[in-house]
C-alpha cells in the first residue's frame, strides 16, 4: 500500500504547508471568476511533478483548498494554479490576493495524467469549462516533449467566448501546426467567429478517432455524461478514456477519509482514473 | 519472553513501577457515562463491572480535536507533541487492534504524521484480556479475539489470585523488566493463555468473514441497505466511540494571519461528510452513508491494508440511539 | 386485544387497503430492551410492529424525512398521495403538531395512530445497575424487569425505579392528534414534578451553575445525536455547522460545547414536546433534559404555552403580543 511520496517534506510532514509567495494575477475570464495564480516557494524549492497532479492551497485563516496544477513541469519554476471562485471560504480569499501575498502548497500530490501510456500515441483532450485546468498543464507539456507523442487533437468547449482560459494559449494553438484544437461555445456573441455548439457534437462532427489514441477528457459531468456515448459510437473503449476527479478533501495524502470512491482515495489513487478503472468503482462521486 | 505476575489486589505496585519509570498512567474507572481512562492517582483499581470504556482508547493518540499548526504573520509550523510518556491500563484487545489498523493510515502509506506517531510511539498499551465478552462483543467475527495481542505492548491474563503479565513489545518487555515483578513460568502462562482460548473459541464467528467481505461489496446495490439503515438517523455516534474510525476534518481558527489549524474528528455517517461546494453530494442518503461506513470497516481497509477495520467492540451497537446494529447489517446485506 | 395486536392490525388494514404507503412504527430492536423505528411498506411486515415499554425513539421526524423525502421524487403526485401512517405516542403526536403548525405538512398527509402510553423503561439505568456489557437478556414482566446477565445470573429489578425521567412526570397523556387511539393512559404520581431538576438547577448559584455545565457538556463528543432525534430540528443547514460565517468552532473547545447546546437549546423554545429523547440518544449520558426543561418551563409560566398541543394555535415565538413578558423576545 505504500506509494512513491514526492519530496521528503511531503512524507514528514504531510499537513505542513510549504511557504510560497505569490507573483502574478491573471484574470482569466470575462467574469473575473477564474484567475490564475502563479507562485513561487520563498526558499526556492521545486517541485517534481508531472500534469494531472494537484496541490492543497493553503491560506492560513481561512483553510485549505486542493487545486489542480495548470502550470506544466517544463514552464519553469513557477507553480500556476487557474482557481474558480466558488464562493467557498479559500477561494474566495484567493481571489482578493496581490502579488507578493503569502499562501502555502502542499503537494504535488495524487497521480497524473497516464504518460506513460499515452507515449508513442495519440492524445486526445476533451475538456469543458474551468476543469480545462490539468489539461492545459497536459499540452504544454506534450507541446515540450512533442516527439514522444503522436498527434495532439484539443476539443474545448465554454459556456460564452468570455468563459474560455488561457485564451492567449488558445489563439497560439489555433495557429500552431504541432496540435489541432476545436474550440466551440454554446453561445457566440459579437466577437466570436468560431464554432457554436456542445463538446459532444463537436466530438461526433469531428469522429474523433480511437485509432492508438487515448483521450483525456474532464469537464461538467453534463458533459462527460453526453460525450461518452458519443466516444463509444466512434469506437472508444472504456480503457483509453482517462478523466479526473473531484471530491471533497481536506488531507491529500489519504488520512482525513473522505474523497474515497468504493476502495480508492480520489486524493492518493487519483485524481486520474481511466472508465475501466471507474466502472468498477461504486458510482459515488 | 519478558513476564511477571502481582496478586490482583496488588495491582499498584506494577502501576507504581510504570510511573516510577516514568509513565503518566491512565486506567479505567467509573464515570458518568459509564467507564472511562482516568488519570490513575494510586491505590488499587476497582475494575468490578468493567468490560469497555464507553470511549476508546484512540483519543489518547488521535485526539478528537487537536491544534496541529499555528500560524503567525502567515508562517506556519507544526505544534509539538507533549513528550510526557502515557501508559493506559486495561485497554480491551478490540481497542489495541484498532490503533494497530489506524496505524497504517498514519504511517503506512508514505505520508507520515509526525504528531500522531510522537503520541504513538509515547504511548503504551496495558491490554486486559477478556474472560467474560460482552453479548455485543464480536471481536472473533472480525479477525480479533478476546487475548489478540494486535496493537499491544503488555497482556495481561487472570489467573487465580495473580495476575500474569507478558510484554509483547520491545516497549512492554522494557517496562516489564523495569517493574521487577514475580516470576512466572512459561507453564503458568500456557495455562492461563489456555482458559482465554476456551473463551475465544465460545466466541463462535457470526459469519466466515473471508466469504462476507466480497459478497458485501457485491451486494453494493442491495435493497437491504436501505432497510438497515432506514432507521439511521445520521449522527456521528457510531463513529465517534468507534475505536477505528479515524477520519477527520480541519478548520482555521483566527485570521488575519494569526491563529491555529484544528483537526477533529469527523463522521462519514453525517449529511455534511462528503457535501461539495457545488451542492453536489455523492452520497446524499443516510443508507449511502451507512453502506460506506460498513464497507470502509469490511471491504475497502482490508482492500488497501489487508486487513478488517472493524474490530468487533460492539460500542456503536450500543451507543447508537436507534439501535441500527453493524452485525445484523452485514448479515442482512449478505443475505442467506 | 393487546395494544400490539390493535397497532398490527391497523397497520395491516391501511397498508392493504391502500389508504396508506407507509407506516412508521417500532419494530424489535437486538439490544435487551430496545425497540426501534421501522418503515413498514408492505401489509405481510405489519406483524413485525411491536408495542412495549421500549418503544421511547421519536418517530415524528421519520414522518417528516419521509415527507420530505417523497416530496423530492420524480413521480410524486401530491394530488394522488397516499397517507403517511405513524405509531405515535402523545409525544410523537405533539411533535406532529409543531410540524403542522409550522407548516411542514398537512394534518391530510397523515393517518395518526395514537397509542396511550405507560412510562418507557430507562434502558440506561438498567444498563448502569448491571453494566451494559453483561446485560444478556431483559424483558419487562410486569412490574418487574427480568433480567439475564452473561455470568447466566437472573435479577428481577422494581420496574418503577427503571422508568425514563421524562416519562415519569409526563402529564400529557392524550394524543393531541390522533385518528385513532389505543391502550390506557397511564398517570404520573400525583406530586410528580415535571420540572424537578430544573428546580434543582435554579437553586444552584451561578458559579455552581457553571460549574454543572462544564461537567456534563464538557462530556459532549459532538456527535450530535440529540441534534438529530429532536423531533425540533431539522434545519436543513444547522447553525452549528455553518463555517460561512462561522457561529461556533466546530468541535469540542468547551466554550463551543457550551455555546452549541445552550443556543440549539433556545431553538427548541416553545417547540420542545419533551419526548426527552435528546438525553436518551446522548452516548455519553449527558443531562441534555436539565436545559430543555428549563425553556419549557419558562414559556410554561411566561407565556402560559404549551408546545404541540393545537395545530391552530400559533406558538409564542411566532407570535407577537403587546403584554408579552420582556420587551425583548425571550
Amino acid at each position: 500500500m505504500e506509494q512513491k511520496v514526492a519530496n521528503a517534506a511531503l512524507a514528514e510532514t504531510p499537513l505542513l504547508p510549504q511557504p510560497a509567495t505569490l507573483e502574478r494575477v491573471v484574470v482569466e475570464t470575462a467574469a473575473a471568476d477564474l484567475k490564475s495564480f502563479y507562485l513561487k516557494f520563498n526558499d526556492g524549492r521545486r517541485w517534481d511533478y508531472l500534469p494531472g497532479q494537484f496541490a492543497e492551497l493553503s491560506l492560513y485563516g481561512y483553510g485549505e483548498a486542493p487545486i489542480g496544477m495548470a502550470s506544466s513541469p517544463t514552464e519553469g519554476d513557477h507553480l500556476m494554479f487557474t482557481v474558480f471562485n466558488t464562493g467557498g471560504a479559500v477561494s474566495r480569499a484567493l481571489h482578493r490576493l496581490a502579488p507578493g501575498a503569502k499562501v502555502g502548497l502542499r503537494g504535488p500530490l495524487g497521480n497524473t495524467w497516464p504518460l506513460e501510456e499515452l507515449r508513442g500515441k495519440n492524445a486526445t483532450v476533451i475538456g469543458g469549462g474551468f476543469a480545462f485546468t490539468t489539461q492545459r498543464s497536459l499540452i504544454k507539456y506534450i507541446l515540450a516533449n512533442r516527439k514522444d507523442f503522436a498527434e495532439l487533437t484539443v476539443v474545448y468547449g465554454a459556456r460564452s467566448p468570455g468563459a474560455l482560459l488561457y485564451k492567449p494559449e488558445l489563439a497560439e494553438w489555433e495557429k500552431s501546426p504541432e496540435l489541432t484544437l476545436h474550440l466551440t461555445v454554446d453561445k457566440g456573441d459579437e466577437t466570436w467567429a468560431g464554432r457554436e455548439g456542445f463538446v459532444p457534437t463537436v466530438v461526433e462532427e469531428e469522429k474523433l478517432s480511437p485509432d492508438n489514441a487515448i483521450a483525456l477528457i474532464c469537464g461538467p459531468p453534463i458533459m462527460i455524461k453526453f460525450t461518452l456515448p458519443v466516444m463509444d459510437k466512434l469506437g472508444w473503449r472504456p480503457e483509453q478514456i482517462y478523466t479526473s476527479l473531484e471530491m471533497r478533501m481536506k488531507c491529500g495524502v489519504g488520512m482525513c477519509g473522505r474523497c474515497n470512491v468504493g476502495p480508492k482515495y480520489v486524493c492518493v489513487d487519483g485524481p486520474v482514473f481511466s472508465f475501466a478503472e471507474l466502472s468498477k468503482l461504486p458510482p459515488e462521486y | 519472553m519478558v513476564a511477571g505476575k502481582v496478586k490482583r489486589n496488588e495491582l499498584s505496585t506494577f502501576l507504581e513501577a510504570a510511573k516510577a519509570a516514568g509513565y503518566d498512567v491512565f486506567a479505567p474507572a467509573r464515570a458518568a457515562e459509564g467507564w472511562a481512562f482516568v488519570p490513575y492517582e494510586g491505590g488499587e483499581v476497582d475494575l468490578d463491572g468493567y468490560l469497555l470504556t464507553t470511549a476508546s482508547v484512540k483519543g489518547f493518540v488521535l485526539p478528537q480535536l487537536e491544534a496541529f499548526l499555528t500560524y503567525d504573520d502567515d508562517d506556519g509550523r507544526l505544534v509539538p507533541t507533549a513528550e510526557s510518556k502515557l501508559l493506559v491500563f486495561g485497554v480491551r484487545p478490540c481497542d489495541a487492534r484498532a490503533l494497530a489498523l489506524v496505524d497504517k493510515v498514519y504511517r503506512d502509506r508514505g505520508f507520515r504524521d509526525p504528531q500522531y506517531l510522537a503520541r504513538r510511539d509515547n504511548t503504551l498499551l496495558v491490554v486486559w484480556a477478556c474472560d467474560a465478552p460482552a453479548p455485543t462483543c464480536f471481536c472473533t467475527s472480525v479477525g480479533g479475539g478476546p487475548a489478540d495481542e494486535a496493537g499491544a505492548d503488555v497482556i495481561i491474563y487472570k489467573s487465580g489470585d495473580d495476575l500474569l503479565l507478558e510484554g509483547v513489545s520491545a516497549k512492554g518487555e522494557e517496562l516489564l523488566k523495569a517493574a521487577k515483578l514475580e516470576k512466572v513460568s512459561d507453564a503458568e502462562l500456557d495455562e492461563a493463555k489456555a482458559t482465554y482460548a476456551k473463551v475465544a473459541e465460545a466466541m463462535t464467528p457470526l459469519w466466515d468473514l473471508e466469504a462476507v467481505r466480497p459478497k458485501l461489496y457485491e451486494n453494493f446495490d442491495a435493497a437491504a441497505w436501505e432497510e438497515v439503515a432506514s432507521r439511521c438517523v445520521s449522527c456521528g455516534a457510531c463513529t465517534f466511540v468507534c475505536p477505528s474510525c479515524h477520519c477527520f476534518d480541519v478548520v482555521d481558527e483566527g485570521k488575519h494571519g494569526r491563529g491555529r489549524r484544528l483537526r477533529f474528528w469527523d463522521a462519514c455517517t453525517q449529511s455534511l461528510f462528503t457535501l461539495h461546494a457545488s451542492g453536489h453530494n455523492p452520497r446524499e442518503r443516510a443508507s449511502q452513508r451507512y453502506r460506506q461506513r460498513v464497507l470502509h470497516k469490511f471491504y475497502y481497509f482490508h482492500e488497501n491494508w489487508g486487513e478488517n477495520l472493524c474490530v468487533g467492540c460492539g460500542r456503536c451497537v450500543v451507543a447508537c440511539p436507534t439501535n441500527v446494529d453493524i452485525r445484523e447489517a452485514v448479515t442482512l446485506v449478505i443475505g442467506p | 386485544m393487546a395494544v400490539e395486536d390493535e397497532i398490527r392490525a391497523k397497520a395491516r388494514e391501511l397498508l392493504a387497503s391502500g389508504k396508506a404507503e407507509v407506516v412508521v412504527g417500532f419494530v424489535a430492536g437486538t439490544v435487551p430492551l430496545t425497540a426501534r423505528p421501522a418503515l413498514i411498506k408492505e401489509a405481510a411486515d405489519a406483524d413485525r410492529l411491536v408495542w412495549n415499554r421500549c418503544c421511547t425513539p421519536g418517530l415524528a421526524r421519520y414522518v417528516l424525512d419521509y415527507i420530505r423525502d417523497r416530496r423530492k421524487r420524480r413521480d410524486f403526485d401530491a394530488a394522488k398521495a397516499k397517507k403517511v401512517a405513524v405509531v405515535a405516542k402523545p409525544c410523537d403526536a405533539r411533535a406532529l403538531v409543531t410540524y403542522i403548525q409550522e407548516n411542514q405538512f398537512a394534518p391530510g398527509d397523515l393517518f395518526v395512530v395514537g397509542v396511550h402510553c405507560a412510562p418507557m423503561v430507562d434502558r440506561r439505568k438498567v444498563f448502569e445497575e448491571v453494566g451494559a456489557y453483561r446485560l444478556e437478556e431483559a424483558r419487562v414482566d410486569g412490574d418487574a424487569i427480568v433480567i439475564t446477565t452473561t455470568d447466566g445470573g437472573e435479577e428481577r429489578l422494581p420496574l418503577g425505579d427503571y422508568v425514563d425521567a421524562s416519562c415519569a412526570v409526563c402529564a400529557r397523556l392524550e394524543p393531541p392528534l390522533a385518528d385513532v387511539t389505543y391502550g390506557e393512559a397511564v398517570a404520573p404520581p400525583a406530586d410528580a414534578d415535571p420540572y424537578a431538576r430544573v428546580r434543582e438547577h435554579e437553586a444552584r448559584g451561578s458559579d455552581e451553575r457553571w460549574a454543572w455545565l462544564e461537567e456534563e457538556l464538557g462530556r459532549c463528543i459532538r456527535c450530535y445525536a440529540c441534534r438529530q432525534v429532536c423531533p425540533a430540528c431539522y434545519c436543513e443547514e444547522c447553525f452549528a455547522e455553518q463555517r460561512n460565517p462561522a457561529w461556533i468552532g466546530p468541535a469540542t473547545a468547551e466554550e463551543d460545547l457550551v455555546a452549541f447546546h445552550l443556543v440549539r437549546v433556545f431553538h427548541t423554545a416553545g417547540r420542545c414536546v419533551e419526548c426527552g429523547e435528546c438525553e436518551r440518544a446522548c452516548p455519553m449520558n449527558i443531562q441534555l433534559r436539565v436545559l430543555s426543561e428549563k425553556l419549557v418551563k419558562d414559556v410554561a409560566e411566561k407565556f402560559g404555552y404549551v408546545a404541540g398541543e393545537d395545530a391552530e394555535v400559533s406558538p409564542p415565538l411566532a407570535t407577537y403580543k403587546p403584554d408579552d413578558p420582556n420587551e425583548d423576545f425571550m
